[in-house]
């Protein structure tokens, strides 16, 4: 067991958790291995001679391998990367089988397979990705340097009624929400009007996590990968709403200066009086029905939370702190097309929602009960919830009636609109080609240098994620087919095991057997993780981008409104003009009307 | 002879009077078909290497370079092709009483033709086109994997190994000629016509039920054909792990570079994501390289184990035919006997007799080979396994701390910066 100890000095330099890590990986050798290798040299005295003749056959390998396992080496990546280099052309000779037995047993039992193992990579390839995701949001989390912290506090801040500048014109805004372009600092919170300093958000920090963490445990692996991107996911609608919020020229120049708030430590300063979060969960997708009318419901939860607080309380808005409806998917596409209605044409972004998949759903239909169904079921489930979950940290979207309705009401009226055949899909196909039609031909002069910037930012970002994306995508593919081919090489390897006359070498082999299914569990779990955590983040921003894209488009169109009414009102004004000129008083009167009609427009 | 190959074993650094026990060829020290000759020192004895393949046009050549064991300081370097080795190897087969020996098997030939290389890349890298923007990285095929030699020098260099230990076979002229000859030996033609591979089929299908006399090696029969069909299998989804890996190592590489070049953007939030991405991708690199070390020491290992066993039963086999063969020759013979009229009868009792000789004979030489064979199959086996786990626990230990380093840093990479 000496042997044990050798892999801990191998780290000496890193951080005592890891070490921690590092000792739960390699503390607890399997025994059974370590046994049948011993067994070897036992029964076949023979085998130092052969080691020496395979010594021969493979003289050419470094002896590099027996040594770096010897000794402790320090972690030096440049070193290990040499290694690493150096190792693809040799096998190390076995030069002394008797130590190497050890070390090979020792190191016999799969470190992966600790269940431990299995929860750490994970969950660092969690924080890891959470970081960056977090990271990507710019102003969210500079003040402290706990990664867990900053998507809380993010949370929090962005409740707070930076982009509600515009809202003056926006009925549907709610009275809590500050409507009122102030420079950011002295962004006041309404509502509650509670001040909340600059360490309260700071102590949810540690229990907001301790919140994830509850959720991470108590749901399936994907789950937490989800739940904690997500709020990291938040200040994405949130930071690019504040940007483009802003489509209406009359307000472009504050929308700028409320985009342009210097940092987001001044934002952490004031603190939002709406303390509370909507923590919407979908889950427990149930099929409903049978055959051509089956689907699948879901069930949407929400919790009202007072970070203040701790607790559920209840919100003014909503009737209860906390419910739970059944909702089907042609429901949440009714959803969004209602809040699409109401807020893409004043330059908000909705969150894009997902898109309906034909073929996974008649599968589902079919009731075929295989993997990929509740992989698609599993997608299609975390989709929802991070789209009710940004609406839900919008804070205009947030108050909509229509989304509170979403959230409480037991029936809804179905939305027939969304279905895939059906009237109202073919006018949206229509509009959708004249739309496009309309983004060639309108060549909108870009006189906002803020603007254009951000356009080809928000363009070229599409791009890299596209490419990242296709990336993933290939790697995920790959590393479940290593899966697959792992798991066949397990199943001849047991076959040769049985076999196999030499007990010694049956056992082995056995043994190798069991191995491989556990790597293949190992490669299958990565390859999932890789999924969720990677490649539907950039599925996520891509679907963002596009919706990004889609007000930008849509602040091209009112601008060439805007253009034609003003050409419009200044033809009319003309003809006014003439009228008078030509004493047709008549038509002046008719005219004058129309001029305040067009005035009216081009405001 | 036995302690002569003893030698070979312990690398020529043991002396004749070796002590008999402890190799695997002790059970030769008696029943070989020549009980006559005593023992004699295994004079040229040899310690072969494939040092080098070199590709010449379409035509590969191997370097060989052979130590005498007894004398140092005798060194010879010759160069030979694919084909010499056939060649030996017919040599070898015609110039022995092969009856009951397990001949060591030849490695396939190696591809060398532009065809055979995109094939070999398409196994190896699959030909699923990706999808995405990126055409260069979207087509695998145009990945062509580099010609690699080296598991060929391998396998021949193991060949070579085999056959000079073997006491009967290493014992051959032709060997030794191959091994120190500068020029490669002329060779005639070998033709192996379908025809041949038919017929050979063909009769080891009908024989190939046959019940044997003898229980042990009815058993050995069912096993070799049982086991020889499931070594294959392994060994083609050893190799489908091995290509699996490094076609997640490639697609690692992809992303690592694609994280890599993506980060044109210099404002604000973006410098933070491409510190991060940097990061991120380097990490991947150390995934990916970890993986490629992985997937070459996988293949060095059980790989070459996996396969070199897979033929040897297959060699096995062949030779278990053989003794079908000859036992039922000597059955044949003496039915014959029974059924022959006095005046043939003598000469039926002699063929009979002849034939039940060479029956024991291969019999006895037989049972010695399979011993023998097992015995090597299991320590080669042993030993490829122990090799196989500490390479791939070396690997993944290396790798596990060049990500946790990754780790780290992407943890503690300062995200401060200036907003617009």
């Amino acid at each position: 067991m000496a042997d044990d100890r050798e892999p801990p000095p191998l780290f000496d330099d890193e951080k005592p958790d890891k070490k921690e890590e590092e000792d739960d990986l390699f503390a607890t050798p399997n025994e059974a291995p370590k046994e049948e290798v011993k067994d070897e040299p036992a029964s076949l005295p023979t085998e130092p001679a052969q080691d020496k003749a395979s010594e021969d056959l493979f003289a050419a390998d470094d002896d590099l391998f027996g040594d770096k396992q010897e000794g402790p080496v320090e972690v030096d990546t440049s070193k290990l990367r040499r290694k690493l280099t150096e190792d693809v052309d040799d096998l190390s000779p076995i030069e002394e089988p008797k130590p190497l037995i050890p070390t090979a047993a020792d190191s016999g039992k799969p470190p992966q397979s600790d269940a431990a193992a299995k929860k750490e990579p994970p969950k660092e390839k969690e924080k890891a990705k959470e970081v960056k995701p977090a990271y990507k949001e710019e102003p969210a989390n500079v003040s402290t340097d706990q990664p867990l912290l900053k998507p809380m506090k993010v949370s929090v801040d962005l409740h707070t009624p930076k982009p509600a500048q515009n809202m003056q014109e926006e009925s549907a805004a709610p009275p809590q929400l500050e409507v009122v372009d102030e420079p950011p600092p002295e962004m006041d919170i309404s509502g509650e009007g509670e001040e909340v300093d600059l360490d309260s958000p700071e102590t949810e920090g540690p229990s907001s996590p301790a919140k994830m963490e509850p959720d991470s445990d108590s749901s399936p692996l994907e789950a937490p990968p989800m739940a904690e991107v997500l709020p990291p996911a938040k200040p994405v609608t949130e930071e690019k709403p504040k940007p483009t919020p802003a489509p209406r020229k009359p307000s472009m120049e504050k929308s700028k200066e409320e985009v342009g708030y210097t940092s987001f430590a001044q934002i952490e300063e004031e603190e939002s009086g709406d303390q509370f979060a909507l923590d919407i969960k979908v889950h427990d997708p149930g099929k409903i029905g049978d055959g051509m009318g089956a689907y699948m419901s879901y069930k949407v939860t929400t919790q009202c939370l007072d970070f203040g607080e701790e607790k559920k309380t209840s919100i003014p808005a909503f009737r209860r702190p906390s419910m739970t409806v059944t909702r089907r998917f042609s429901d949440f596409l009714g959803l969004h097309e209602k809040l699409s209605q109401k807020h893409v044409h004043i330059g908000r972004i909705v969150p894009p929602a997902p898109e309906k998949s034909v073929v996974g759903m008649t599968k589902i239909k079919m009731s075929k009960e295989d993997t990929s169904s509740t992989e698609f079921v599993e997608k299609r489930r975390a989709l929802l919830e991070r789209f009710l979950q940004r609406i839900s940290i919008h804070p205009v979207l947030q108050m909509d009636p229509d989304f509170r309705d979403f959230l409480e009401q037991d029936e809804l009226p179905r939305a027939t609109s969304t279905s895939a055949v059906s009237g109202a899909g073919v006018l949206r196909l229509i509009k959708g080609v004249g739309d496009t039609l309309s983004k060639v031909t309108i060549k909108m002069d870009e006189s906002d240098q803020w603007f254009e910037e951000k356009q080809n930012q928000v363009e070229a970002l599409d791009q890299q994620l596209k490419k990242l994306h296709a990336s993933v995508e290939a790697l995920v593919t790959y590393r479940k087919e290593l899966g697959i081919s792992t798991a066949a090489f397990a199943k001849s390897t047991a076959m040769l095991s049985n076999s196999e006359e030499h007990t010694a070498l049956s056992r082995a082999l056995s043994q190798l057997a069991e191995v491989e299914e556990k790597i293949e569990q190992v490669h299958l779990e990565q390859a999932d993780n890789d999924f969720f955590l990677l490649s539907e983040l950039l599925k996520d921003y891509i679907g963002i981008i596009q919706a990004i894209r889609i007000v930008f488009h849509e602040r091209v169109k009112s601008f060439h409104n805007w253009q034609n009414a003003q050409q419009t009102l200044a033809k009319k004004r003309e003809a006014e003009a003439k009228f008078k000129q030509t004493g047709k008083t008549d038509k002046i009167a008719h005219a004058q009307e129309e001029i305040r009609e067009w005035e009216g427009k081009v405001e | 002879m036995d302690n002569a190959t003893e030698e070979t074993n312990t690398n020529g650094t043991a002396d004749v009077s070796d002590s008999p026990e402890a190799d695997q060829d002790t059970p030769e020290s008696s029943g070989l078909p020549e009980p006559t000759l005593p023992p004699k020192p295994f004079e040229p004895v040899f310690t072969v290497k494939v040092t080098d393949a070199a590709k010449d046009g379409e035509v590969v050549k191997y370097t060989l370079k052979t130590t005498k064991i007894k004398s140092d300081s005798e060194e010879y370097k010759v160069v030979r092709l694919y084909e010499d080795f056939e060649w030996l190897e017919h040599c070898l087969i015609t110039q022995n009483n092969i009856g009951g020996i397990i001949v060591p098997p030849l490695p396939p030939k190696p591809s060398t033709t532009a065809q055979s290389a995109e094939a070999r890349s398409k196994k190896q890298l699959g030909n699923k086109k990706r999808h995405g923007s990126d055409d260069d990285e979207g087509n695998d095929i145009k990945l062509v994997v580099g010609d690699e030699f080296e598991k060929d020098c391998r396998s021949l260099e193991k060949y070579l190994h085999l056959v000079v230990t073997h006491p009967i076979l290493g014992q051959d002229e032709s060997i030794t000629k191959f091994l120190t000859v500068r020029e490669a030996p002329t060779r005639a033609k070998l033709k192996k016509s379908i025809f041949s591979n038919l017929s050979k089929a063909v009769g080891e299908a009908r024989k190939g039920g046959h019940k044997d006399v003898n229980e042990f090696f009815q058993k050995e029969r069912d096993t070799v054909n049982e086991v020889s069909v499931q070594m294959k299998e392994a060994k083609e989804n050893f190799m489908k792990i091995v290509y699996g890996e490094q076609r997640v190592a490639v697609g690692l590489s992809h992303l690592s570079t694609a994280l890599h070049l993506g980060g044109q953007l210099q404002e604000g939030a973006d410098v933070v994501v491409n510190k991060l991405f940097t990061q991120f991708s380097e990490g991947l690199e150390d995934a990916k390289q970890g993986l490629e070390v992985m997937a070459v020491n996988d293949e060095n290992t059980l790989g070459f184990s996996l396969d070199l066993y897979s033929r040897y039963l297959e060699a096995e086999k062949e030779m278990l035919y053989r003794r079908t063969c000859k036992m039922m020759e000597f059955e044949a013979a003496s039915k014959a006997v029974e059924k022959a009229k006095p005046q043939k009868r003598e000469m039926a009792v002699a063929a009979r007799d002849k034939a039940e000789k060479e029956f024991e004979d291969i019999s006895k030489a037989a049972e010695k080979e399979l011993k023998n064979f097992h015995h090597q199959r299991v320590l080669t086996f042993q030993d490829s396994l122990v090799r196989h786990a500490d390479a791939k626990v070396k690997a993944a230990r290396d790798t596990y701390a060049l990500l946790t380093k990754c780790v780290t840093a992407l943890k503690t990479l300062d995200t401060s910066f200036k907003p617009l």
